[in-house]
């Protein structure tokens, strides 16, 4: 246990996990006082089916709704300030949002911008949110943004190309309904990025110089579940026998690093979706075996107890003999999952290196990753990911 | 944010406690509907100040809020009432257009009740369905089902009124939604009592002015008048005889002059006394005093004319100035002047009309006769009759209007008396 008296506090939403949970969206609205729910979601979601399911929901308390979709993956500042201004303009007072993590941001910037005015960015940082946001009802359909239950919101800087962190407590969603059936629309491939992204959550909550004794029983056991079930998941799309254990450790995993935060593989993640709109779960997969490779002599002991939870038999080897066992781990675990390129191959190419280090050295989740990297380090460990 | 990108080890401690989250200043998040109850009151607010900055007259203002407030509020029906400052009494000031069309809601005469029930408590007074439906009843009316929601408008002193909300629905009313109507009619009340007082001086202003000119033409000339005689009779000393009268006869003008401007802004201050009055023996005995022996004047004076509450003395004045009016403009070429007295009462209002087959009065200057000191080249009086008329029926809370067709096609003056 890292340093016993130091104070810690849990932030979590009230949640509902389960099959089924989804169609409590009208209860719970109606508990809010809601009046009339802005349903922030994107055209994927729409397609498959869930945002119909959660507009039943409401028509069955008569709740009346607006569907606000111009959500793109790393949602942007102007989708958020769109948002806000339908969410006036309809005299909306409750936010509902079904999708991954992208809806969820948007949703909740949106909420931060109808109370507080301004421009979205202007609310970029640590506790920067002076009025409370309407309530928010938080439905997700992947296993991995968890933004239903963090006080996290990561919204793109478009006239800086960079993405911002506004956390907040203000963003915990007032209620997250986290139902397993409705991951089972997303593809293979999608399923690999959420879930690796899941995955990073944990670790990275788990390293964390912020870390505290409940996130680690969180993040441990997200990192059992995911490790346990990601690739079944992916080869059985439809079987809940997976897809739910898969959803509770992204679950899991979430309420961990939502208040132990991230660390070096999320910064540079934020700076590849900032800098060049690269999805941000695919990055996180990439990215991850090269952090953990440098960060694992900072915190040794953490990282063996990683590499315990994915089932690898430390007894009795070196830390180098660990270290190199979990990188190698991570990164066949990666591959099982069907991601199989480089950051090269995704179309980051050397010259933006310098770029993307300098956005990274500037976000927040690097301040709790447990090894102090120069902003050299952070163009070398871009340069082994571009391979 | 702090920069982390100056390394500074200070900085980012700082941040990695603040991530943690201890000592976080963010309000907790049930205050969400408190916060959004404040956020439409200033909204509300900001929407009343335009109002108040864009439109310059108070009674624009007045006449744009009821729809402002049916609108902002959600009730079809929406009211103002003021209590007037010469009266002291509630009067119904500016309403919604659905008001007079609408059998549904509530008459005048309910609006005025409850606003003074209203500001006679000081509170805000929420009345459902039942006790308009025992009102109606007594009243021999339908029963209706109506919410009505009246607020006073409170200054730090006084209660000047109210703001009335009505639906034919019985919608509960929630708390907030009345706390909202207490703060935007307690800032309402502010603004409106800002605008009076800032229309009084305009009009206290105006009224200077107008002595200023009144002094200057109808005292200045007599008075060099005097002085030109008193230097002929210094020159001349045998004519004091002849020049005597015609000084006297100036002195006396400027006399008439200065009590009429005596008369005049006294009429703005008078304390009323009201009773009920009959009309027609009024008219008569005024009509009496001022008969002139020279032209033939017939006064017909309608059977029915309801009774008006004013205070005897200002009527008489008002009758006299103008029944005086009527004969001073008589047409030479008629061979009598007929003047013509009716009347008739609505629910809130007396209205007397006097008209005659005068000279009339051409459209172009219409609007000047109730100035103090305007006169049409007439021989007598110095044209502040229509003034005081007119200041006496404001003190009274009432108004007078007048029409006319044209040169030579008669002049009407309508009188119009709260109840
Ligand atoms: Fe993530």
């Amino acid at each position: 246990m890292n340093k016993p008296l130091e104070l810690r506090k849990f932030v979590a939403p009230e949640f509902i996990f389960g099959t089924g949970a989804l169609e409590m969206t009208g209860r719970y609205a109606k508990n809010l006082g809601g009046e009339k729910a802005l349903i922030v979601t994107d055209p994927g979601v729409i397609e498959a089916g869930w945002a119909d399911k959660v507009i039943a929901s409401l028509n069955e308390q008569s709740i009346p709704y607006t569907v606000f979709s111009e959500v793109t993956p790393n949602p942007k500042d102007f989708e958020v300030m769109k948002g806000a201004e339908v969410f006036s303009a309809e005299e909306c007072n409750l936010i509902v949002t079904v999708g991954g993590g992208s809806p969820m941001d948007c949703a909740k910037g949106i909420g931060v911008v109808s109370s507080n005015g301004g421009y979205i960015l202007d609310y970029e940082g640590v506790d920067m949110i002076s009025n409370p946001i309407p309530p928010i009802i938080c439905i997700p359909t992947t296993a991995g943004t968890s933004a239903d239950v963090s006080q996290f919101a990561i919204i793109a800087d478009i006239p800086n190309k960079t993405k911002i962190a506004i956390i907040s407590k203000m963003l915990v969603p007032d209620v997250a309904l986290v139902d397993p059936e409705t991951t089972t629309t997303m593809d293979s491939y999608l399923t690999a990025c959420t879930g690796m992204d899941a995955l990073t959550h944990a670790i990275e909550a788990y390293v964390s110089n912020a870390s505290s004794p409940v996130t680690d029983l969180l993040a441990l056991n997200a990192i059992r579940l995911i490790s346990g079930n990601l690739i079944k998941a992916i080869e059985n799309p439809f079987d809940l026998t997976y897809r739910t254990p898969m959803m509770l450790g992204s679950l899991e995993a979430g309420l961990a690093f939502s208040n132990a935060s991230l660390g070096a593989v999320h910064a540079m993640a934020h700076s590849l979706g900032g800098l060049m709109d690269l999805p941000h779960g695919e990055c996180n997969a990439i990215l991850l075996e090269y952090v953990v490779d440098y960060n694992f002599e900072s915190s040794a002991e953490r990282y063996s107890g990683i590499a315990e939870a994915f089932g690898i038999n430390i007894s009795g080897i070196s830390n180098v003999q660990k270290k190199n066992q979990l990188v190698d781990r991570i990164r066949t675990f990666r591959k099982n999952a069907g991601i199989l390129k480089s950051l090269h191959d995704i179309g980051v190419n050397p010259d933006s290196i310098g770029a993307l280090s300098e956005n990274a050295y500037k976000d927040p989740c690097l301040v709790t990753n447990p090894a102090e990297p120069t902003l050299n380090d952070i163009k070398e460990l871009y340069a082994r990911a571009i391979g | 944010m702090p920069e982390l990108s100056d390394k500074n080890p200070e900085n980012w401690n700082q941040l990695r406690k603040k991530i943690i989250g201890l000592g976080e200043t963010s309000l907790r998040k049930s205050h969400y509907p408190a916060f959004q109850q404040r956020q439409a009151e200033n909204e509300t607010i900001r929407m009343i100040s335009e109002l108040f900055l864009d439109v310059e007259l108070l009674e624009d203002v007045l006449k744009r809020l009821p729809q402002f407030l049916s609108e902002r509020f959600k009730y079809p029906l929406a009211a103002i009432t003021l209590i007037n400052k010469h009266t002291g009494r509630l009067e119904i000031i500016s309403k919604t257009d659905n008001f007079e069309t609408n059998p549904d809601i509530p008459d005048e005469e309910l609006i005025v009740e409850i606003s003074s029930q209203t500001v006679a408590t000081g509170t805000t007074k929420i009345i459902g369905k039942s006790s308009i439906t025992e009102k109606h009843e007594t009243n021999g009316k339908d029963q209706k089902l109506l919410r009505i929601v009246c607020a006073p408008l409170k200054t730090k002193l006084q209660c000047i009124g109210t703001i009335l909300l009505a639906d034919i629905k019985d919608k509960p009313e929630t708390e907030s939604g009345i706390n909202t109507l207490k703060v935007i009619a307690n800032y309402l009340a502010q603004e409106i009592n800002r605008k009076q007082t800032e229309t009084e001086l305009q009009e206290t202003n105006r009224e200077l002015s107008d002595y200023v000119y009144i002094v200057t033409n109808f005292l200045k000339n007599p008075l060099f008048t005097i002085k030109g005689y008193l230097y002929t009779i210094k020159d001349e000393p045998e004519s004091l005889n002849e020049h005597f009268d015609r000084i006297i006869f100036q002195a006396d003008k400027m006399i008439g002059v200065l009590e009429k401007l005596v008369q005049l802004s006294r009429a703005g201050k008078l304390k009323l006394r009201k009773e009920t009055i009959e009309v027609s023996s009024h008219i008569q005995a005024v009509f009496n005093l001022i008969k002139p022996e020279d032209i033939r004047v017939k006064l017909n004076i309608e059977n029915d004319i309801p009774s008006i509450r004013v205070d005897q003395g200002s009527i008489i004045q008002i009758f006299s100035s103008l029944l005086q009016n009527s004969i001073d403009f008589a047409d030479p070429d008629k061979d009598e002047l007929i003047i013509n007295i009716s009347g008739y009462e609505t629910s809130s209002r007396t209205h007397l009309n006097i008209s005659d087959n005068g000279l009339g009065i051409k459209p172009a200057i219409i609007e000047k006769v109730f100035n103090p000191g305007f006169t049409m080249g007439k021989k007598t009086g110095a044209g502040f009759g229509l003034a005081i008329a007119k200041k006496l029926m404001d003190a009274h809370g009432g108004r007078i209007s007048i029409y006319s067709g044209g040169e030579k096609q008669g002049t009407e003056f309508q009188l119009h008396f709260p109840k």
